[in-house]
């Protein structure tokens, strides 16, 4: 059964459309992703323009957001106060990555800087948390205590405006995730994706925040960051198509609730690996994606 | 007095007109649908074509929106493994849909210079000295691939339906009763199929009639590919009221989101 969609100026198969919805928000529950990386190239995969692609995602990344934060919130596992400061740091991240991006546009090298940075980035992430995972779940765990403090940590604990954020349980300086937002959401604009799959590492490994809360509060902050992408999209540019998001969402607002319910089941260093496991198949999809000769030497203009 | 004049100078100028023409050049072009409203449920449509040719014809027949510039970007090596976009290229006038069906293949209907000139094969749309010529037969696997390009050679078939044909099809041109032999007509036919994404819009098909490898304009008809109902109020609603649209998307998105978090409420919590 196929249905015409008006924006996208196409027609795509409805079952299909909620399927891919549902897995899609099933990943958005289990690890606090917005699903963008994945969704976006597969809707352009089945035909539509990329650029009502990335803005009907976000669009059906609301409502798959919503409902995981509701469940979330319900579970208490959504830390409001990081949240919010990352949020902010978030949207003035966005701003300069966008400006960013064009001046790269302007020398001419955007495309391979980008692609190259997401790939090395990807990789990095991904293997890091795949092996640290891994020695976890062997019960190995490095030696912490009584370690001498790494630069990092000693840096951090320099910052002034040290604030307590008693559900990730961390007393940390109010500018850390102020500026780790600012740096995922320059990544994101770059790279055009939300900075789910940023966020989560970035709250994880340089955070320290416990991996429940994690998920809960990068949905939350996800939810906002793609009301605005939604909106602006259909005000400046007309891209989003409401039909396509509707079939996506009913799919995976579904799939949000399966999502969280299963990661409750999952240790979270299991969650971890999963993830990396996800972020790795991202990454050598692009790299495929570089080394293989695409179908045809020209494409489209648009999209991310 | 000034419409005798025209009248005049139209006969005046019948014999110029028809030196560069074959003799008894009249034909009729008939499609169907010759409206197709694209609705919620839209999958694409199929195009019949009649066409009538003076007997002795090959006709082409050609289906196309109005070309316009293409900026498209280019795929290429970079540090000799990587394939990624190098820039743009742009192709000067190449329409949204190019479809055509002929009698014959295209090299038997006239040579390639004419067949260009007529804007016939797809080296029409991009010309050798043209800009993104190099990159010709990517655009045209590209658009062949989305259904959008088509060059059916031999697909316009009279199969069965040759005919003598009298009075009509003449009278139609508008042209004095010729002699008895040119009366004889060959009907063809044949079909586009234009994809669910072909742009709404108005599309010309135009009957190109060829004798010895003379080509003649037989008729010209215009396809009206629009939006209707709910596609049309949708579009409508994205387009002219885009923040309403985008508002309207994210109420709706969060009110899902929310209820079905509530529908799927763990058992413990509704019992409190």
């Amino acid at each position: 059964m196929h249905l015409y969609l008006p924006i996208a100026g196409n027609d795509i198969n409805i079952l299909l459309m909620v399927g891919l919805g549902g897995i899609v928000g099933f990943l958005s529950g289990l690890f606090g992703v917005g699903g963008g990386f994945l969704m976006t190239p597969l809707l352009m995969m089945m035909g539509i323009p990329a650029t009502v692609a990335a803005a009907s995602d976000s669009n059906q990344i609301v409502a798959a957001s919503a409902s995981g934060c509701y469940a979330h919130f319900r579970a208490r596992t959504i830390d409001f106060r990081m949240g919010m400061l990352m949020l902010l740091g978030g949207v003035g991240g966005g701003t300069v990555g966008v400006q960013l991006i064009r001046v790269l546009r302007r020398l001419g090298e955007a495309d391979f800087v980008i692609t190259v940075v997401y790939v090395l980035m990807l990789g990095g992430i991904g293997s890091y948390m795949f092996f640290e995972s891994l020695t976890a779940l062997r019960g190995r765990r490095p030696a912490a205590a009584g370690a001498k403090p790494s630069i990092y940590r000693r840096a951090v604990e320099a910052l002034p405006l040290r604030m307590s954020f008693p559900r990730s349980k961390v007393t940390i300086s109010a500018l850390m995730p102020a500026l780790l937002g600012i740096l995922v959401g320059v990544l994101a604009a770059i790279m055009g994706v939300g900075g789910g799959f940023i966020m989560v590492p970035v709250m994880i490994y340089l955070l320290r925040m416990p991996m429940h809360v994690v998920v809960g509060t990068s949905l939350f902050q996800i939810l906002f960051t793609c009301v605005n992408v939604t909106v602006l999209q259909s005000y400046m540019n007309h891209t989003v198509d409401f039909m396509l998001a509707l079939l996506l969402l009913l799919g995976s607002v579904v799939g949000a609730q399966i999502g969280v319910r299963a990661g409750k089941r999952l240790k979270a260093d299991q969650l971890k690996i999963l993830m990396a496991v996800i972020v790795l198949a991202v990454m050598l999809k692009m790299l495929l994606g570089l080394l293989l000769r695409p179908d045809f030497l020209l494409t489209y203009k648009g999209g991310h | 007095m000034r419409r005798v004049a025209m009248l005049l100078m139209l006969v005046a100028g019948l014999p110029w007109c028809a030196a560069g023409q074959p003799a008894a050049a009249a034909g009729s072009l008939a499609i169907r649908p010759e409206r197709i409203e694209i609705n919620l449920f839209y999958t694409g449509a199929t195009v019949q074509v009649r066409a009538e040719v003076p007997a002795g014809y090959q006709a082409a027949v050609r289906l196309m929106t109005r070309p316009q510039r293409l900026v498209m970007k280019k795929l290429g090596r970079k540090v000799g493994v990587l394939w990624m976009g190098v820039g743009d290229v742009a192709f000067d006038r190449v329409p949204a849909v190019y479809q055509v069906l002929t009698s014959a293949p295209l090299t038997e209907l006239a040579p390639r210079a004419v067949l260009a000139e007529w804007g016939l094969g797809y080296e029409s749309l991009v010309p050798d000295r043209s800009s993104g010529a190099a990159l010709r037969s990517e655009l045209v696997g590209l658009k062949e691939h989305e259904g959008l390009f088509a060059l059916a050679e031999g697909k316009l078939d009279g199969r069965g339906l040759a005919a003598e044909t009298r009075g009509p099809l003449l009278a139609e041109a508008g042209a004095p009763p010729p002699a008895a032999a040119s009366y004889r007509t060959r009907v063809l036919s044949g079909s586009f199929h234009l994809p669910a994404r072909a742009p709404a819009g108005d599309y010309v098909v135009d009957l190109i009639g060829f004798n010895n490898q003379v080509p003649v304009q037989l008729g010209s008809v215009t396809l009206h590919v629009e939006h209707a109902g709910m596609a049309r109020a949708w579009r409508h609603l994205a387009i002219d009221h885009g923040l309403a649209h985008g508002i309207m998307a994210c109420v709706v998105a969060i009110v899902i989101g929310l209820l079905t978090g509530l529908l799927f409420r763990p058992k413990s919590e509704e019992s409190h």
